[in-house]
């Protein structure tokens, strides 16, 4: 088997030595599974190669970017083939004038923003691992990220697809311009979790950099006061770029980790970045500052200079990893609650933590409503994993109860699936489950992701998956 | 199932509104979902084919049905089911009008952004079926960007929905963009959840007129290069200003109408600096219009292509999307062909996100009893060759609108793409038996 993977894409881009195959084992998540095999493909024609080799030997497909997804999208929990787009990292085509760029999958989010800044255009979709997440991860999960609050997740900003579907057959969806004919298929592609077919490009469109920026810290001494601040901003109709909330394990953490000039003693702050014409962002500062006051703030900070902004924002962007210092491990929640119930939400979650006795700590885009909570814990006890995970979904239920929903960015993978029942009636998921079955009939693309396994519905059966 | 009263019988009423070359004689008027269920389980089981109608303002839009059995109306689902202002979301029956959207958010200085044609009797449900957008998509998105949930009913009569009620939101397949845009064909929305948007506390309008498409398009790209992001970028021939009725305020070859909203300051900064753009890019005329009439211009702009209907019912409109570097060429050779075939033309371009209009329609002798034949015979041709102008500079069109006329002679899709199969298979796995709209869609699906 080894041979026929190195025939399709060399010797050198399959691994299947136990050792190499740990690294890939994990996602930025908390589940893990060994797949029997990685193929690094380096063109589409070896992607569909692979495809159809899988297919004729009744072996699943688990696509993968980076691996740092954040719900088991990219873990292969029935084994099989991952296949690795390391390889595939070309940035295909930058036409500026026309505002697009083209990309192979493995480019990561990050690089192409590098690569158009001098022109005064980035790509907008700002995950925090945009470092090191790439695109294709990006669509499949419909990716966020703190700026989406004003510029939309990864598909508002995706025209295009080429992808492989299971049959490996390679199509075209969407194209370079809006409202292409017929359904919207790249719509309905992105955010799949890759359970419809492999991305092997993507067209995107760039968009113009802002002529201003101001970024303001405003620092509570109760989380309440910067909840109601959210819900104000909010109703009053200020309309920041990015409205990001940190709490107090969150702020220590980061201050740990990056000195990034956070308050360690603050119960929260806001992180509030404010763009356009150089007039509306001074105005809108005033207003932003002005409601902070009056909920409490203790003190607001502007950034005095782009050094300093951008170290509030290494901050920020980094608290995931700053939050190792405080646990040995931890599980991040993406619930999503409507933007004005924040401050009964917060109030909850410190509730859970109470009655758990396990530490949350919160980071999160306040401005569309979207909670990190992080509960912190150690992976080596079995006591704790069973409590986390009881905690989170307590969590979950209680934003799907004032209308939110499980997950805002981080997609339900394989962390989430059997939770979707809270969201979905038996026709909702019967009706995916018939439009998966279009895409990918035997369920051998990423199977044990975003459906419930449990309810029969869209999960088809996979059977075990024999080492080769 | 939806009570005697609520199910008549009126040939006119559906002939004047179903897009069919046999149009049903009865039309049904559900009370809610369940209802609408119930029906379409009956319809399934019957065999019937169902058409589902919000104001009837797209019997001229789309493919044509050959056979519908049966209309269901929307118009007893204009409910308003949840409106938390604060949070800036809304959530609505698919029946309720543009207009009664608009006004219901406006009472709370709210607005859906989406100024569509045919505002007064369009619904929800139509317009969103149907992926209508107009000027303030370059702002704001279109429907894709501001639908955050849709529940629906299915062929076979059950009631299903994708996304929900928050403004972020990825779990599960993201179903409302299948709906959108899929013209009744995979299942009857009855509820649509959207983000809406505050009404900016000032807005400005700035019209540039020039003598060329080329001088227009050079100062549509420099304004989407400036540090101003319109909400609306329009360009127009004299011909698209005649037909929305903006001559009044321009009379040059090519107008550029945008829009700049926000805080008062910004509106004063592009009121200075956007006459800037245009030095030495031949402007013939330039007006800024800062005062309560802007909102009638752009509702103007808005409606273009209902008022062209209405003043050329033979007409044609074909919906190009292109990159925005080809407009100018676009724009240039679709006028060579039309006056090349001795047809009328006009080009109403939203210039920021590459969506042309361009009409067609039989001019003087083509027109009347005798050329009308005339006119069938070469303006599909035309609209066809127009097509695949699009197509050849990197673009995607359709003829959007066309009158029954021209069934059979016009292929209005142009070259369907690679993804055509998938999107039959979809057709076929939620509507296996051919229920919903039949032969209304893209290639006939």
């Amino acid at each position: 088997m080894h041979r026929d993977l190195a025939a399709i894409v060399g010797a050198r881009a399959v691994l299947s030595q136990p050792d190499d195959l740990l690294l890939y084992e994990f996602d930025g998540s908390v589940d893990r599974a060994m797949p029997n095999a990685v193929a690094l493909p380096a063109t589409a024609d070896e992607v569909v190669g692979l495809v159809r080799w899988a297919r004729q030997n009744g072996v699943v497909i688990v696509p993968r970017g980076a691996g740092t997804g954040l719900s088991g999208g990219a873990v292969a929990v029935h084994g099989g083939l991952m296949m690795g787009f390391a390889r595939m990292k070309k940035i295909v085509a930058i036409d500026l004038g026309n505002q697009r760029a083209v990309v192979q999958p493995g480019v990561v989010n990050l690089e192409l923003t590098v690569a158009v800044a001098s022109a005064g255009y980035y790509y907008a979709p700002d995950p925090s691992s945009q470092k090191a997440c790439t695109l294709g991860g990006n669509v499949s999960e419909n990716a966020g990220g703190p700026h989406t609050l004003a510029y939309g997740v990864t598909t508002n900003h995706v025209l295009g697809l080429e992808v492989v579907l299971p049959d490996g057959e390679l199509v075209h969806l969407g194209g370079a311009v809006w409202d292409t004919p017929g359904y919207d298929l790249t719509g309905l592609f992105v955010g799949s979790e890759g359970t419809l077919g492999i991305v092997t490009e993507i067209t995107v469109k760039l968009t113009r950099t802002s002529e201003a920026v101001k970024t303001l810290l405003a620092i509570y001494d109760r989380v309440d006061d910067g909840a109601e601040t959210v819900a104000e901003i909010t109703s009053r109709a200020i309309t920041p770029s990015a409205l990001e909330m940190m709490d107090q394990i969150t702020l220590q953490a980061v201050e740990d980790a990056t000195n990034a000039g956070y308050p360690r003693d603050a119960a929260c702050v806001l992180l509030i970045e404010l763009e356009g014409l150089q007039e509306a962002v001074e105005s809108q500062a005033a207003q932003v500052q002005e409601v902070c006051e009056r909920h409490g703030a203790r003190s607001v900070r502007i950034a005095a200079s782009e050094a300093e902004r951008q170290k509030l924002w290494a901050g920020r962007k980094n608290a995931f990893g700053a939050l190792g210092r405080k646990a040995p491990s931890f599980y991040v929640q993406d619930g999503v609650i409507p933007r004005t119930k924040i401050p009964e939400t917060m109030r909850f979650i410190q509730q859970v933590s109470e009655r758990y006795g396990l530490a949350i700590a919160n980071v999160f885009h306040a401005g569309d409503g979207n909670l990190h909570p992080n509960i912190l814990f150690d992976s080596r006890d079995a006591e704790q994993r069973r409590k986390v995970v009881e905690a989170g979904a307590e969590i979950l239920r209680f934003c799907v109860s004032l209308g939110g929903s499980i997950t805002g960015e981080h997609g339900v993978g394989m962390e989430k699936n059997e939770l979707m029942p809270f969201l979905f009636t038996d026709v909702d998921l019967a009706v995916m489950g018939q439009i998966k079955s279009v895409f990918n009939p035997d369920g051998r693309l990423n199977p044990g992701k975003v459906f419930p396994t449990t309810k029969g519905c869209g999960e088809i059966r996979i059977p075990p998956q024999h080492p080769f | 199932m939806c009570g005697a009263a609520n199910v008549r019988s009126d040939t006119p009423w559906c002939a004047s509104r179903v897009r069919a070359i046999t149009p049903p004689e009865i039309v049904a008027v559900p009370a809610d979902r369940e209802q609408l269920a119930a029906i379409l389980k009956l319809a399934t089981a019957e065999k019937f084919t169902v058409t589902p109608v919000g104001g009837g303002t797209k019997r001229n839009c789309g493919g044509i049905a050959r056979r519908v059995d049966l209309a269901v109306s929307t118009e007893r689902m204009q409910r308003v089911i949840d409106y938390p202002a604060s949070d800036l979301t809304i959530t609505v029956e698919a029946g309720i009008t543009i207009r009664a959207l608009r006004e219901t958010l406006a009472q709370h200085g709210q607005m859906l952004p989406l100024d569509v044609t045919c505002l007064n009797d369009a619904t929800l449900g139509g317009t969103l079926a149907a992926n209508l957008s107009g000027p303030q998509r370059l702002g704001y998105g279109g429907w894709r960007d501001v639908v955050i949930g849709i529940q629906f009913v299915t062929a076979d009569g059950r009631l299903a929905k994708g996304g929900g009620r928050v403004v972020k939101n990825v779990a599960g397949y993201d179903l409302p963009k299948l709906l959108i845009g899929s013209f009744g064909t995979l299942g009857i929305i009855t509820e649509v959840s959207l983000k809406v948007f505050p009404i900016p506390p000032a807005t400005g309008t700035f019209v540039f007129g020039f003598s060329s498409i080329a001088a227009a398009t050079e100062v549509t790209h420099a304004i989407l290069n400036s540090p101003f992001f319109p909400q609306s970028l329009e360009l127009l021939d004299a011909a698209a200003g005649a037909l929305a009725g903006v001559t009044g305020t321009c009379t040059s070859p090519y107008i550029v109408f945008v829009s700049v909203a926000g805080p008062q300051v910004v509106v004063d900064r592009a009121s200075n600096d956007l006459p800037k753009l245009l030095r030495g890019n031949g402007c013939l005329f330039s007006q800024a219009i800062t005062d309560g009439s802007q909102d009638r211009l752009w509702n103007s702009l808005s409606d273009m292509t209902s008022a062209y209907l209405r003043a050329q019912p033979a007409g044609v409109a074909i919906k190009a999307s292109l990159p925005l570097l080809q407009l100018t060429a676009f724009i240039g050779e679709a006028k060579q062909l039309a006056e090349d075939a001795q047809l009328s033309t006009a080009s109403g371009a939203h210039a920021g996100t590459g969506i042309v209009y361009q009409y067609l329609w039989p001019e003087g002798a083509d027109r009347g009893p005798e050329g009308g034949d005339r006119a069938i015979e070469k303006l599909p041709r035309v609209a066809e060759q127009i097509v695949s102008l699009a197509e050849r500079l990197g673009g995607r069109a359709t003829v959007e609108w066309f009158p029954l006329a021209y069934d059979g002679k016009l292929n209005p899709w142009g070259k369907l793409g690679d993804d055509f199969p998938l999107m039959q298979r979809i057709k076929s796995a939620l509507d296996p038996h051919g229920t919903l709209n039949p032969s209304r869609f893209y290639g006939g699906i």
